[in-house]
């Protein structure tokens, strides 16, 4: 299902409590959820209730989505992010939509304002330009959520070697990064 | 506008979920002002769809659809709803609001060194401490240098850090190589957000004075 469909499919559940688009929803992502929080460790019975949780949030929220500022799939990976670690580590992460206060006063960017699901497809596409060595740590870092140390020292590799790998991925992937390092 | 930001390294690993929470807060701190760095984090939360949209979908247990569906009428919906206004702390962004509990004006402020006082923040974990820091105008922070790493971010006023100047929403992090003594600007009382993995390392005799309470 291609990202204008899956985002139409949360706007309707967002606007009509629209169930068959739940499910629709649900067919496709939770068993991808499932594989996610899998990685991440959770055990199959684990993972699946998990999922499950990611997909009742994805209900509830669905009146705050708005497809101007990411598409269905960034959204719940988001949405499963925040729900992993409230459940597991028991710790708090903000909803998207309460980081939104006083930003008016910067110029957006041009690239703030490209449409999403054109910079999605890019994305899909370059994906697969991306040297295996540095999607390997990338797909470590979204998967394990492993932090860039926690990556260096279980793969036994100095912290600047992760940083620069998974630097010139984003770079590959279209200059994601703004602002320099520093130490 | 804000000038200093988080650093791109730390900004994936709030995206993939691996910073905890205290770094976190501070991050989220920032974002709540920093446009630029919002939408940075939205492209990392794409890259993050492309990616969960990549994975062999695993098996799930044939009737969890029918589960879940029929669990739905119990859920409600959160409707978009504005922030209870609240004069008190409206300089605060909401997602400090959650940690402080009590308002900004009922916070407990301690003496932190001369003229600084600090309120705690609630963190879910020990692992790292959150504190609102308050300097009066033209007022310095005692010379000190960090056992690990030392995040700011500034609420309201600003501050000079080693010939920079840091204004709402301006992100700052100071690791043990970093020996400093920030001052508040002249013109307001400086307001901020600081997050510590460890405590911070009092230097010269005033440092020395006052390291007891720093812990």
């Amino acid at each position: 299902m291609n990202e204008d469909v899956l985002c139409g499919l949360v706007e309707a559940v967002a606007r009509r409590r629209d169930k068959a688009a739940f499910a629709r929803l649900f067919q496709h992502f939770a068993p991808r959820l499932t594989a996610f929080m899998q990685r991440r460790g959770a055990d199959p019975a684990a993972a699946q209730d998990l999922a499950q949780d990611a997909m009742l949030t994805v209900w509830r929220k669905a009146p705050q989505f708005d497809r101007g500022r990411a598409t269905a799939s960034a959204w719940i990976f988001a949405i499963a992010r925040n729900r992993r670690i409230d459940v597991l580590r028991r710790e708090r992460r903000p909803d998207p939509e309460i980081l939104i206060f006083m930003q008016e006063t910067n110029a957006p960017s041009a690239e703030a304002e490209m449409e999403r699901s054109a910079f999605q497809s890019r994305l899909h596409a370059t994906l697969a330009q991306v040297p295996a060595n540095q999607l390997d740590i990338l797909k470590k870092a979204y998967f394990e959520d492993l932090s860039h140390s926690d990556i260096a020292q279980q793969l036994g590799l100095p912290l600047g070697t992760v940083k620069s790998r998974i630097r010139l991925a984003l770079i590959r992937l279209r200059g994601l990064l703004d602002s320099e390092d520093t130490p | 506008m804000t000038h200093h930001h988080v650093p791109s390294s730390l900004l994936f690993d709030y995206a993939t979920g691996a910073l905890s929470e205290g770094p976190a807060l501070a991050v989220s701190t920032h974002l709540s002002y920093c446009g630029d760095c919002l939408a940075a984090l939205g492209r990392l939360e794409e890259i993050g769809g492309v990616v969960l949209q990549s994975l062999a979908p695993a098996a799930v247990d044939s009737e969890l659809l029918s589960r879940t569906l029929a669990r739905l009428d119990e859920q409600g919906a959160n409707e978009r709803k504005p922030e209870p206004e609240d004069a008190a702390n409206g300089t605060l962004p909401p997602v400090l609001r959650a940690h402080l509990g009590i308002g900004l004006k009922d916070a407990r402020w301690r003496f932190a060194a001369p003229h600084v006082r600090e309120a705690r923040l609630t963190l879910g974990g020990p692992s790292h401490r959150a504190s609102l820091l308050r300097v009066p105008a033209g007022r310095n922070v005692p010379r000190h240098t960090h056992r690990g790493v030392e995040y700011t971010v500034v609420l309201s006023g600003g501050f000079i850090d080693r010939g920079q100047a840091y204004r709402k929403g301006d992100f700052c992090a100071a690791d043990p190589s970093v020996e400093h003594r920030p001052v508040a600007m002249d013109d307001a009382e400086c307001l901020c957000l600081i997050v510590l993995d460890a405590p911070v390392l009092p230097m010269g005799r005033i440092g020395r004075l006052i390291a007891p309470f720093l812990r």
